[in-house]
């Protein structure tokens, strides 16, 4: 807990302080929950350090983020951060049927740690926002919010789900308003990085993906990080928001999903063609990761990896 | 303060010199007159009397005559050739003018504009060529050599190409001086004529995940290494903008390079083994001083700071900033504001420079100096797409066009920020690397350097940090 109070040096002190590299090991690191996941993630999400999740709706992006909001409120010995999470929604309706299914399985995957009365949901702040100016009107609540911590369980996390929503309506695609958008993003990424150095936090972003229309030049094709071309349900995508925002990130995961026909199921001649979705994570780019990938399936207590 | 800069017209050599009105302010009041005679200082230190005319009705269309058909022939001015007028203060309150000449340089045959005046121009040659004789540099020979070259204007490359065999000497004398750093990729190490410059200050550039953050970090560590390992025997200043220096991963590239220099003890020599003490991969992490920055104020404050930082700790032998861009692209509304605080960040880096190379002449051969890396991520956007594309697609010529278009296009637009920080940066940039995706493989290109070719080379980044790019790649490309 100590890591967590605010190092007034950091913003009042114009001299700044070095450290060296060996005071930020061992990194810490929220766990999913899932061996192949983490082993993917090399141990988790990272704190100090945003995490961004892409993915095309319906590939488990939300999944993951209220596995971890979950997740961090248990203890270091099993993962955890034993932290509460600070959640700001764009998109609508905030599943909360879902977030109480988890919880309730996670409730009874350690019924020691949580007590009869004390419900995970409880520990996780809901905040909607709808603008990206919105965003980062609320930072100075945010940081008063993450410094005046009455709860019992300070927050250690933050997910923005998703950031792509923020930006959808308000922006043409013209010069003024690109440069507008992209100024905004170093500006959120700023106050997001400095809150995560402060506060030692977990910050996961989502993101969505667009379909790669032309072949030709385009800012699409410049490839960012690991893999030569994002596919996902058989189509070609690429991140949202662009070049701009990439850089505003320490580490992007990419969820694809594709259906395969998995063969016949129920014998005899009228037999139905089964299809199976496969989904995985792919590490797209990170400072401390290697170019890794592994398959999930998302069941009804979570995100879970899987060896095939 | 630059008064104005202008590529020479025909005119402009043959009869007088011409300038935009609105640089008239900066010159001496006229009073009632038409004309006035002020003094500037070339180069050389000798003064010049220009006379400046102006028309009494309508548009004024300034002049400069008197000395000025003098100071052309005496200078063997050309079309094409670049003059800046500029103003200072000095204590006394009263200004002084200074002119400066830029000639176009020649290097190998291609016609590189830098951003140096002759006399620089002269030291970076020296520097390529001779760094061991950078001390002494001013000893009777070279000094006549210098005044021969400002007087004639000698062609850069016949001075190289006139003794290859001391250059050769020179530089093989240079790399047992250990004045660079190696990437530990033997390829990109080649094509950097021994790896990463010490003398100068590189730029690195790249789209997200190619491995800037790697590089910095194995150059981090590299500097620590023993000077027969590509090392300098160094410590490091790594500053961290972005947050994406993760400890574990320089513990990681540390214990790969501790491994690999014990490995390399066992063929070297015997003796050498047992004088020199062993590294550990804790310790290479003790040796980097790193700095996390949340905001351009500490950013600006810790490069006011890194002067005494790097006189109280002497034996820092690189700097690296990471990214040095970040923090400068949040929205700065104030244009003005942005560009004075570039200019002040850039001024600083200058003392620092200054500072470093008057250690290194009282130290002599002490190879030490600093390398300032600055990984400036370009202000690529939606709109670059066909420049990235051109870019991507024949990067040997094409990462020219980028920059230029960059510089040119958006200089209307909020664009402004990368190119005042480009242009700012790139006096002290001496190279720019460029890191780009060509196929599967991550390639580096050397945009710009004063007196190495561009050329490119594959690297990768493996759990042990930089390295050559895997031999089936290397195949497949020679095929």
């Amino acid at each position: 807990m100590s890591q967590i109070q605010s190092d007034p040096s950091t913003h009042n002190n114009l001299r700044p302080a070095f450290m060296t590299p060996q005071k930020l090991l061992p990194v810490e690191k929220c766990s999913l929950g899932c061996p192949i996941l983490d082993c993917c993630m090399g141990g988790g999400i990272p704190c100090n350090s945003i995490t961004e999740i892409v993915a095309e709706s319906g590939s488990g992006k939300t999944q993951l983020c209220l596995q971890l909001s979950l997740r961090a409120q248990l203890p270091p010995f099993l993962g955890g951060l034993s932290a509460s999470s600070l959640y700001l929604y764009t998109e609508f309706p905030f599943p909360t049927r879902r977030l109480h299914q988890l919880s309730s399985a996670l409730q009874c995957q350690y019924p020691q740690i949580f007590a009869s009365n004390y419900d995970p949901c409880d520990r996780i702040f809901l905040q909607s926002v709808n603008t990206a100016d919105q965003l980062l009107d609320i930072m100075p609540q945010v940081e008063s919010f993450l410094e005046n911590s009455k709860t019992r369980l300070p927050v250690r996390v933050i997910v923005i789900d998703s950031m792509a929503a923020l930006f959808r309506a308000e922006f043409e695609n013209t010069a003024s308003d690109l440069i507008r958008r992209s100024s905004l993003f170093f500006k959120i990424s700023g106050k997001l990085k400095e809150f995560a150095k402060r506060f030692n936090l977990v910050v996961l972003v989502t993101n969505q993906v667009m379909d790669v229309m032309d072949s030709g030049e385009g800012v699409n094709e410049v490839r960012i990080g690991n893999l030569s071309g994002m596919y996902s349900s058989g189509r070609r995508v690429c991140p949202a928001l662009g070049l701009s925002w990439a850089n505003c990130v320490n580490s992007r995961l990419f969820l694809s999903k594709d259906e395969y026909e998995s063969g016949l199921v129920g014998g005899g001649e009228i037999g139905f063609l089964s299809r199976e979705t496969r989904r995985r994570l792919h590490v797209v780019f990170a400072p401390h990761l290697p170019d890794l990938s592994c398959e999930f399936v998302i069941r009804r207590e979570g995100v879970v990896g899987v060896n095939r | 303060m630059a008064i104005f800069s202008k590529l020479l017209t025909k005119t402009d050599i043959e009869k007088r010199l011409s300038f935009p009105t609105k640089c008239l302010r900066s010159l001496p009041c006229f009073g009632r007159g038409h004309a006035v005679d002020f003094h500037v200082m070339d180069e050389c230190g000798q003064v010049w009397t220009f006379r400046c005319t102006i028309r009494k009705k309508n548009n004024p269309k300034p002049v400069i005559s008197k000395d000025w058909s003098k100071f052309v022939s005496s200078k063997h001015l050309d079309v094409g050739d670049k003059i800046t007028l500029s103003k200072l203060d000095n204590e006394v309150g009263c200004a002084f003018y200074r002119i400066e000449v830029k000639k176009p340089v020649k290097l190998f045959g291609v016609n590189v504009d830098l951003e140096i005046s002759d006399g620089e121009a002269l030291e970076i040659l020296k520097v390529a060529s001779s760094p061991g004789s950078l001390m002494d540099g001013l000893d009777g020979s070279n000094a006549i050599l210098q005044q021969e070259q400002q007087q004639q204007s000698l062609n850069p490359k016949d001075w190289i190409v006139a003794d290859p065999q001391n250059a050769w000497d020179l530089l093989h004398e240079e790399r047992s001086l250990m004045t660079r750093l190696t990437t530990s990729c033997a390829d990109l190490d080649d094509i950097l004529g021994g790896g990463i410059s010490c003398k100068q200050v590189t730029e690195i550039g790249g789209v997200p995940g190619i491995g800037k953050t790697q590089l910095g970090i194995q150059l981090a560590v590299n500097v620590q290494m023993p000077s027969y390992c590509g090392g300098l025997g160094g410590k490091a200043i790594y500053i961290d903008t972005e947050g994406s220096f993760m400890g574990e991963r320089a513990q990681e590239i540390a214990e790969a390079c501790v491994e690999d220099i014990s490995e390399y003890k066992r063929f070297l020599h015997k003796d050498l083994q047992a004088c020199q003490g062993e590294i550990h991969g804790k310790d290479v992490l003790q040796n980097i001083y790193f700095f996390r920055i949340c905001s351009y104020t500490e950013q600006i404050a810790l490069i006011n700071y890194l002067e005494e930082f790097i006189s109280d700790h002497k034996d820092v032998k690189i700097v690296i900033i990471d990214s040095v861009a970040f923090h400068f692209r949040q929205g700065f509304e104030d244009l003005a504001l942005r560009t004075r605080i570039l200019g002040e960040m850039a001024l600083k880096l200058v003392k620092l420079a200054k500072m470093c190379s008057l250690a290194l002449t009282e130290l002599r051969k002490v190879f030490g100096t600093v390398l300032i890396s600055v990984y400036f991520e370009h202000a690529y956007h939606l709109s670059h797409q066909y420049d990235v594309a051109c870019f991507l697609n024949d990067a040997m010529y094409a990462a020219v066009v980028l920059l230029n278009q960059v510089t040119t296009r958006y200089m209307e637009g909020s664009f402004q920020l990368s190119f005042s920080l480009g242009d700012s940066w790139s006096r002290w940039c001496t190279n720019r690397i460029i890191l780009y995706w060509n196929r599967n493989e991550r390639y580096a290109y050397i945009d710009k350097s004063p007196y190495l070719r561009p050329a490119a080379a594959p690297y990768s980044v493996t759990a042990r940090g930089i390295r050559n790019s895997a031999p089936h790649c290397k195949r497949s490309k020679l095929v």
